[in-house]
């Protein structure tokens, strides 16, 4: 599903990503660790294709998506789920906020319908469709935020820190919504600093250091055992 | 993955009637989130399109006026009074010849005396102190077009026995300089008034942009290209001007009505305002101006501000 082959990234003098060889399977859920500047966001930067290598290849499918136009960046995206440490919820209800990604892409209202109720029952905000973000706790705009990403069935849903502003309850129940999605045919690929969310998981650990990777091990921890 | 990403595809390129509805309301929730710069935008292109129209209208009616008054204007050509009938006629016919010469017409001194006279029959008194007929020979020249006057008359100068010509010199000429510096005037406000417009579009669009940073952060993260974020942008700006322009149009139509009405009553002449001047042709102006104004200023955020997003 994910392929990078010798990928480097430099911003100026500093090397971020230093010849990283990853591949990522379909259905795959995948945790990246590691300190703050370790790369973890730069790679997943290079994942959505808001930058670009400075050298090596990342393939999604079969396809090298370096060398992609504006437009397939676009069709990329619209099959790719994101979800962020700071929720980027808009100041509107969740009902628009979910129903905003849809209205970009010209969905019918009915069909945006259908998605909604889709996805919050996924999430469990069945009962918060008309609430703005600020009457929702952290983890519930963290779950409106994941069901605003998995609206359109992507197969692949990329999260940075989205345990990251929440409390260990909250977070443990945001990890599983994301692992019930991952059930549902989709690839995951977690950047995190949470180490009960990861240890608990048991899932592929890929941990980098100074743009390196460190470790990747199958059933992982956050250190190494 | 190639399959999955082609049948996405579909709803890529095309801009269809649901998402042009989405663009218009966003644009709509954009000015109400950004009300008083809105505002500030809406009065500024209201009131410099008012202006603009209303400098036009004046501009229009002057040079109508001008061409009307040319139209009136003739020029008499005073003749000696010692120059024999054949001599008369001999000038008569070589001013018909001069380049610019419409038309004229002699009044003998005989037939100008004789008017005279019956003018003042009841002053008979005044008639009997002059001994003889006093008048000369007059030719009134029509001419094709006042711009020919200078030419006409410098002709007239060299014919012998023209012992004076007349004409409204004086006031075509102040006329004229009257009218340049309107015009003068009035482009200079007329232009100052459309950049301060274009200015204060573009800041309330570069606000909006700085405002929507997360919404376009969003967008970009969905699928939208950048093309379609720029559209959202450019619709807010062309929601200024359409809505500025329309206002403009329905101000100055009620202005002139009235005032068209009030002087009919007054002078009777009102017909100058309307003559010359198709309300639908500035209406339509009015119009296009306030779209290019406001397009052109989205434009220019975008490019300089929504640029250094897209690329964030």
């Amino acid at each position: 599903m994910i392929r990078l082959r010798n990928v480097t990234k430099k911003y100026q003098d500093l090397t971020v990503l230093n010849h990283i060889n990853l591949h990522i399977a379909k259905d795959e859920f995948v945790f990246l660790v590691g300190q703050t500047g370790a790369g973890k966001t730069t790679l997943l930067n290079l994942l959505t294709r808001e930058d670009k290598p400075d050298s090596g290849s990342i393939y999604v499918g079969m396809t090298n998506i370096n060398d992609f136009s504006e437009r397939q960046v676009s069709n990329l995206r619209k099959n790719m789920g994101f979800v962020f440490q700071d929720f980027k919820i808009l100041n509107r209800t969740i009902y628009e906020n979910l129903a905003y990604v849809l209205k970009i892409q010209g969905e019918k209202k009915k069909v945006i319908q259908e998605k909604i109720d889709r996805v919050v029952e996924t999430v469990g905000l069945e009962n918060k469709l008309h609430c703005y973000p600020y009457q929702l706790s952290g983890g519930e705009q963290q779950k409106a935020c994941i069901a605003r990403a998995i609206i359109n069935k992507p197969h692949i849903l990329l999260a940075d820190e989205p345990t990251g502003n929440l409390d260990p309850d909250a977070s443990l129940e945001i990890i599983q919504i994301i692992s019930k999605i991952n059930l549902t045919n989709t690839t995951v690929v977690v950047a995190t600093h949470d180490k009960t969310v990861v240890d608990l998981m048991r899932k592929r650990v890929i941990a980098l250091h100074g743009g390196n990777v460190i470790r990747d091990q199958q059933m992982g921890s956050y250190h190494e055992l | 993955m190639v399959a999955m990403l082609s049948e996405i595809n579909r709803w890529g390129a095309i801009m269809n009637f649901r998402i042009l509805k989405f663009l218009m309301e966003e644009a709509f929730i954009s000015v109400k989130q950004n009300s008083l710069m809105a505002f500030l935008s809406f009065i500024t292109i209201t009131v410099s399109l008012s202006i603009l129209a209303m400098f036009l209208i004046i501009f229009m009616n002057l040079n109508s006026m001008i061409k009307t008054v040319s139209y009136d204007l003739n020029v008499s050509v005073y003749l000696e009074r010692n120059a024999t009938q054949e001599r008369v006629l001999s000038i008569r016919d070589q001013i018909k010849t001069i380049k610019g010469v419409k038309s004229l017409s002699l009044i003998s001194r005989e037939d100008a005396w004789n008017d005279l006279k019956s003018k003042l029959q009841y002053q008979k008194e005044i008639i009997e102190l002059v001994p003889s007929n006093p008048l000369p020979d007059l030719i009134v020249i029509k001419l094709e077009s006042v711009n020919y006057i200078q030419e006409v008359v410098k002709e007239l100068k060299l014919i012998k026995d023209v012992q004076d010509i007349r004409y409204g010199k004086t006031f075509v000429s102040r006329f004229k300089s009257v009218v340049k510096l309107f015009n003068y005037v009035g482009a200079t406000i007329v232009i100052l008034l459309l950049v301060a417009t274009f200015l204060i579009i573009s800041s309330t669009i570069n606000i909006t942009i700085l405002a929507k940073e997360k919404e376009v952060k969003i967008m970009k993260l969905v699928g939208a290209t950048n093309g379609f974020i720029r559209s959202v942008f450019v619709l807010e700006g062309v929601f200024f001007g359409v809505l500025g322009a329309g206002f403009a149009v329905i101000i100055i139509n009620i202005v002139f009505f009235l005032v068209n009405n009030k002087m009919q009553q007054v002078f009777h002449f009102a017909y100058v305002f309307t003559k010359h001047l198709s309300f639908v042709s500035l209406n339509i102006f009015i119009i296009t101006i306030g779209l290019a104004v406001s397009l052109s200023a989205s434009f220019f955020s975008i490019k300089s501000l929504l640029k250094n997003i897209l690329k964030k």
